[in-house]
């Protein structure tokens, strides 16, 4: 446990440098600080809710200098107070860390400056830790030896990036919309994985919800931002990948050409890593390909956005399924020194009512009728059905499965669905969207029995449920109506409850543990049991409770993993991942304080086009319309750059990072 | 609804922002980025700061361009906290802004300099203590981008988007090093810029202006083996007045010309004739497309901004544009051929500097369609903004000037029509008046075209050109935004208009990116430039180009007929398709971002 020795939180000011009965912030573990990476204690952390130093031998001032140089690296030059503010103060401390003469009143006027006139959060919140110690601790900016062994990490973030699984820089690329550089906010978010413009479409957006705009209006609209940029440079071939230079030797194998697998070979090539991806189906894409329907992601987008991997030199080997056309030990056997599996869940369940007969061909399960929707419209056909549809489910797959339904039939299409409509998983767009085209809601219903008729199924008997008082965790269950039972009449019945992996994919000779539910086991590194084997999305944590799976998770699974195999092959041991360790500690002490948004004007988000529902009757053309280049500016523009700097000084330098 | 402003009681609307009250009151603000007239407040100079307490008592240091007034707020815009952070935010502007103010394009006429009054700068303690070695751009003839000077307020980028639909201008680096860029292009020379000026119209500082190229015409002046012919735009006598203290679009051609023959001038021209040529050119131009099936709508060709547009950014229009120069090309082409023959001096002695309003023209020169012999035939271009400076350099006090006439007997006769070339529907209007003529063999009832009058950005009109070809639609439209919507209608074969006049700068050349500028002001004199321009055609004894004597003399004597052989020669022109889509490798771009960390 570390002591505060001395530091100011929240305007709080702790002084323990003489005290019997030291202090520190009440709900801020402290333990969190203790080892920064292992065996390597942070000597001082500063934030933008103050700074705390927990060594009575680190130089304040010397990590005040380090911050506030990250701070004019930082500052966009937007903005008179931190353009030039920064530049100066870093310069300031940097003569006092060598002892040389201070104007400390100078220092002090344009830290204030800095602090209650900048436009966004670098100058507002990054000039806290500094403008604490000039008030509280004046005699602690005294020069100090310069501590050369000490470890500096720092890092520029915000709620958004926060709340985002891959942490992209969302602010970055807002602003280089707004500046009018799509080319370099495609870049920003490419550097992270090759889908922007899928992920542009189909994300959940953790960081729209973690949007502090809302607190004003409404969140920043930053899906379709993402979507404009990439659809504006990399669909019109702007950007251009090519081929990486291969500087590694040791080829790596990668199972599953979905978008954790391209994920993460895409992130191998960059490193430089010869990388080969193995991939069951005949085509790159996985769920995201068959599993999306055309109507949220038109396929042509994510084809053209796998194949940036194939141009930057991967090769992809289709047909190839785990299990079925190679093991694990056979890709050693080929000469591969690491392997990273990304297969997915690939396989659909099925209700499991009484005496229910999956081999019925009107009574499917989501993912085989979306893969069927999936390749007749690939080939170009027009798929349709005759008659009623009941879809039982309430995630995103029961509503892609009814959302695709009611663009083949002429007939009804239901939703059952056994808890109410807001305790269904599925994202709310998803739902008001069906409702608007045509979907019938049965909340509350539990599906009882196929009604079959001379094998063929007329309808689905089901009963209506009621919520239980809630539990100890607040959470309400359901329980049947005893004798409400009843019959929806229908022709078909999909069964969208979730996602399986497939077990036939790996055997116990592969080696590889797996969880109970057939899961495969994997660290925070996503290294497997065995050594060399790595893993990541549905895969090994199993579907999401959200929905199918959530892309923007897997990617950021996909781009560890990529850093973890190349941490295997070059050290044979794992990496550190400052960037996680530091997300870790802001979500683990809460670091990101909910600060009140005041004195902004209303800038109402932007309203997209999209097909009305009956330009979307029997036809899967893409119903979300992207924005155009003037109303992008007009929704960057509404962004109010919530970043927040923190450092860390270390008592030894941190791996992979020059202090 | 109620707050107060300095202890005193004022009402204000639901969403007003404290500026906006405060200047309804009379309370002055200090402010630099903000520029009302388009509405543009990026918060980005944080100079028109106050102290507000809201009615929770919280106070806070708060920019009243972009605060929206609340019930109950305390403002107070002059505390001695207030005035310290509005200077030291001056004096932070200063850290990394060239301070060479002499050599200034915006010498004594500098937003800048006027901020650091208004908020009473005393010291300048960090005056270029950060670095400024920002971008310097002179690959453009029309203007200079010196980074430098910039002060990063985006007025410029919001007018390239907002007013012309360019979007050339982009935020460029970070930190001291942030500044105005041309996107992915090397210079912005190639980019997407069209040199319209319209940036340099609304930049505070220095950091945006036109070339001055005033040496230039100094030194043809000196040469006594040269012949300078001066010629100067229609607009040029209702626009420059400004410059030396007089009413905003007052006629002052007596004085101009009057002015350039001080100056040393050997023959002063009028652009106006030329103009009268570009009717009777693209008069029968467009009378030939109706007839045997040539492209239409035909839109107009002398506004040089709108043909570089065409060329980079919708070259699918190209055909559609009239083939006829200028009538600053055409004016020069016929002064080293035409007027050399008739004056006897040889063409390679003889320099023709042309005054315009605007800097697209100085590019406009450069083309290498209009070189002949390996010369321009404009050998160089001064802005109104250029030609003010000079004068002053010269000692030439422009209001204190007897008017002269012009006297040359081969081009300096005018008309009405060709005078209201400078403003927007003007050569729509002169057109119809000759086309009229030509075919009905009358003069048009009434000669004015009222409906392609105004400002609005597009406008439109049925004109009646008698018995052979009925009514037909015209359009007009000024700004580039107005434009392409005219040019998508007309690709997309929807195009209900036979002709259509274009000119990229609103207002069109009565408020070109040449004109003078008013600081914290975005063209407040187009209007009244544009009604002297109408007051002079109204007051002309000939108001149809095919009147203009010279012009009858020039095709009798010279050309033969309008689109003869000679006349293509000498008076038409051809485009090139210059669009071009910059592509970059993912790599090279994820290299240029300004991240300092971002992998995990």
């Amino acid at each position: 446990m570390p002591q505060l020795i001395y530091g100011v939180w929240d305007n709080v000011v702790y002084d323990n440098r003489g005290s019997s009965a030291p202090t520190a912030p009440r709900d801020l573990p402290l333990e969190l600080f203790d080892q920064f990476n292992e065996g390597n204690p942070t000597e001082i952390f500063l934030s933008n809710r103050g700074f705390l130093v927990f060594s009575r031998t680190a130089s304040l001032v010397w990590a005040l200098w380090k911050h506030h140089q990250r701070l004019a690296a930082e500052s966009c030059g937007k903005c008179s107070p931190c353009r030039a503010g920064s530049p100066i103060i870093a310069q300031e401390l940097e003569k006092a860390c060598h002892g040389e003469f201070v104007k400390w009143e100078e220092v002090r006027d344009i830290t204030e400056q800095m602090h209650e006139t900048s436009l966004c959060g670098v100058g507002r919140t990054g000039t806290t830790p500094l403008l604490n110690a000039l008030s509280h601790f004046p005699d602690e900016l005294r020069p100090f030896p310069f501590h050369a062994g000490a470890g500096f990490y720092s890092v520029t973030t915000s709620p958004c990036i926060e709340a985002c699984p891959s942490h992209v820089n969302v602010p970055r690329y807002i602003d280089y919309l707004q500046d009018g550089h799509n080319d370099l906010a495609a870049g920003v978010v490419l550097n992270h994985y090759p889908l922007a413009g899928s992920c542009g479409r189909v994300c959940v957006r953790y960081c729209e919800k973690a949007c502090r705009r809302a607190q004003v209006d409404a969140p920043v609209d930053i899906k379709n931002l993402k979507r404009f940029a990439a659809d504006e440079t990399i669909v019109p071939g702007i950007l251009k990948p090519e081929p990486c230079p291969t500087t590694k030797n040791k080829r790596v194998a990668v199972i599953g050409a979905g978008p954790v697998g391209v994920t993460c070979a895409y992130q191998l090539l960059e490193t430089g890593y010869p990388v080969d991806i193995y991939e069951a189906h005949d085509k790159a894409g996985g769920m995201v390909r068959y599993g999306i329907p055309f109507y949220r992601l038109p396929k042509n987008v994510l084809m053209q956005e796998n194949e940036l991997v194939k141009d930057m030199g991967g090769m992809f080997f289709f047909n190839q399924k785990l299990g079925r056309d190679f093991h694990i030990d056979d890709l050693f056997r080929r000469g591969y020194k690491a392997v990273f599996i990304a297969t997915g869940c690939p396989l659909g369940g099925y209700l499991g009512m009484e005496g229910e007969d999956t081999t019925l061909p009107e009574y499917e399960n989501g993912i085989e009728f979306l893969e069927k929707v999936h390749d007749e419209l690939e080939s170009g056909a027009t798929p349709s059905l005759e008659g009623d549809v009941v879809v039982v489910g309430g995630g995103n797959v029961a509503m892609d499965c009814c959302r695709s339904a009611v663009r083949m039939t002429t007939g009804k299409v239901h939703l059952v669905y056994r808890r109410t409509e807001s305790d269904a998983p599925a994202d709310r767009e998803e739902i008001v969207e069906a409702g608007r085209e045509g979907v019938i809601f049965h909340f509350l219903t539990g599906q009882d029995r196929l009604v079959v008729e001379n094998g063929k199924i007329t309808g689905l008997r089901c009963v209506t449920m009621q919520q239980t008082e809630p539990d100890e965790s607040g959470r309400r269950g359901v329980k049947p109506i005893p004798g409400s039972e009843f019959v929806i009449p229908c022709d078909f019945v999909i069964a969208a409850i979730g996602q399986k992996s497939d077990p036939a994919m790996l055997t116990e000779a592969d080696g590889i543990a797996l969880d109970r539910k057939n899961c495969i086991v994997v660290d925070n590194y996503q290294a497997t049991s065995r050594p060399g084997v790595f893993a990541g999305g549905d895969g090994t944590t199993g579907p999401r409770t959200k929905g199918p799976s959530v892309l923007i998770h897997g990617m950021a699974q996909g781009a560890i993993g990529a850093q973890a195999i190349a941490s295997y092959l070059e050290y044979d041991r794992p990496p550190f991942l400052a960037r996680e360790r530091i997300s870790q500690l802001i979500r683990q002490a809460g670091l990101l304080g909910d600060d009140p948004v005041c004195g902004q004007e209303i800038k109402p988000r932007v309203k997209l086009h999209e097909l009305s529902p009956e330009e979307r009757a029997h036809n899967f053309k893409e119903v979300e319309l992207g924005m155009s280049q003037e109303e992008a500016w007009q929704e960057a523009r509404r962004c109010m750059r919530c970043y927040r700097i923190m450092s860390v000084v270390t008592r030894s330098p941190i791996p992979g990072f020059k202090a | 609804m109620n707050a107060s402003i300095n202890g005193r009681d004022y009402t204000f609307e639901p969403g007003e922002t404290i500026l906006q009250v405060a200047r309804r009151n009379g309370i002055f603000i200090p402010t630099l980025c903000h520029f009302r007239p388009l509405n543009h407040k990026p918060g980005t100079c944080r100079v028109c700061l106050a102290e507000v307490t809201d009615r929770n008592g919280h106070t806070e240091m708060l920019t009243t361009c972009n605060t929206p007034m609340e019930e109950g707020m305390r403002v107070n815009t002059r505390s001695s906290r207030v005035r310290n952070m509005q200077r030291l935010q001056v004096e932070l502007i200063f850290a990394d802004h060239d301070q060479d103010c002499a050599a200034c394009a915006r010498h004594g006429d500098c937003e800048l300099q006027d901020l650091a009054e208004f908020v009473g700068l005393a010291t300048n303690r960090f005056a270029s203590r950060l670095s400024h070695d920002r971008p310097f751009d002179n690959t453009m003839h029309g203007m200079v981008r010196d980074m430098s000077k910039c002060i990063r307020c985006l007025r410029c980028v919001e007018v390239c988007r907002k007013v012309q639909g360019v979007a050339a201008l982009t935020v460029d680096g970070t930190g001291t090093g942030a500044h105005i860029g041309v996107g992915m292009a090397p210079s912005q020379n190639t980019s997407a810029c069209i040199q319209c000026g319209q940036c340099t119209l609304v930049c505070p500082t220095g950091a945006l202006a036109e070339r001055d190229e005033n040496d230039e015409v100094l030194n043809y002046l000196s040469n006594p083996e040269l012949t300078t012919v001066f010629a100067f735009a229609p607009s040029v006598r209702v626009a420059i007045g400004e410059d030396f203290g007089l009413p905003p679009g007052e006629n002052v051609e007596g004085k101009v010309v009057a002015a350039l023959r001080r100056l040393g001038a050997d023959i002063v021209i009028d652009t106006d004739f030329a103009a009268d040529v570009v009717i009777m050119e693209e008069g029968t131009e467009l009378l030939g497309r109706i007839r045997n099936g040539g492209k239409l709508p035909m839109f107009t060709s002398c506004c040089p901004g709108w043909v570089n547009y065409a060329e980079k950014h919708c070259p699918d229009i190209l055909p559609h544009i009239s083939t006829t120069r200028s009538p600053q090309a055409v004016s020069s082409s016929l002064v080293k051929s035409y007027l050399a023959d008739k004056m006897g001096i040889p063409s390679r002695r003889i320099r023709n500097i042309s005054v315009m309003p605007c800097t697209a023209k100085k590019d406009e020169a450069a083309r290498a369609q209009l070189y002949a012999n390996g010369q321009p035939d404009t050998d160089v271009v001064i802005t109104v903004r250029e030609l003010s400076r000079l004068l002053r350099r010269c000692g030439v006090d422009l209001a204190a000037l007897e008017p002269e006439p012009f006297d040359n007997p081969y081009m300096s006769d005018s008309t009405g029509a060709a005078v209201i070339f400078g403003t927007t529907g003007g050569v729509m209007e002169a057109a119809v008046r000759t086309v009229y003529a030509t075919l009905n063999h009358k003069e048009l009832p009434g000669v004015n075209v009222v409906p392609v009058r105004g400002m609005e950005g597009l406008r439109e009109a049925d004109v009646d050109l008698g018995e052979e070809h009925g009514v037909i639609k015209v359009a007009v439209a000024h700004g580039l935004g107005n434009a392409r919507k005219l040019v998508d209608q007309a690709l997309a074969g929807e195009s209900p208009y036979t002709f259509i006049e274009v000119m990229a700068c609103p207002g069109g050349c009565v408020a070109g990116g040449g004109t003078c500028r008013v600081k914290q002001n975005y063209q407040p004199h187009a209007i009244e430039r544009q009604k002297g321009l109408y007051a002079i055609d109204s007051a002309m004894p000939h108001r149809q180009s095919h009147n203009n004597p010279q012009v009858i003399s020039l095709y009798k004597d010279y050309l033969g007929e309008p689109n003869s052989h000679k006349a293509h020669e000498l008076l038409h022109t051809h485009y090139t398709d210059r669009s071009k889509v910059q592509t970059e490798s993912i790599s090279a771009t994820k290299k240029k971002l300004t991240l300092t960390d971002y992998s995990a």
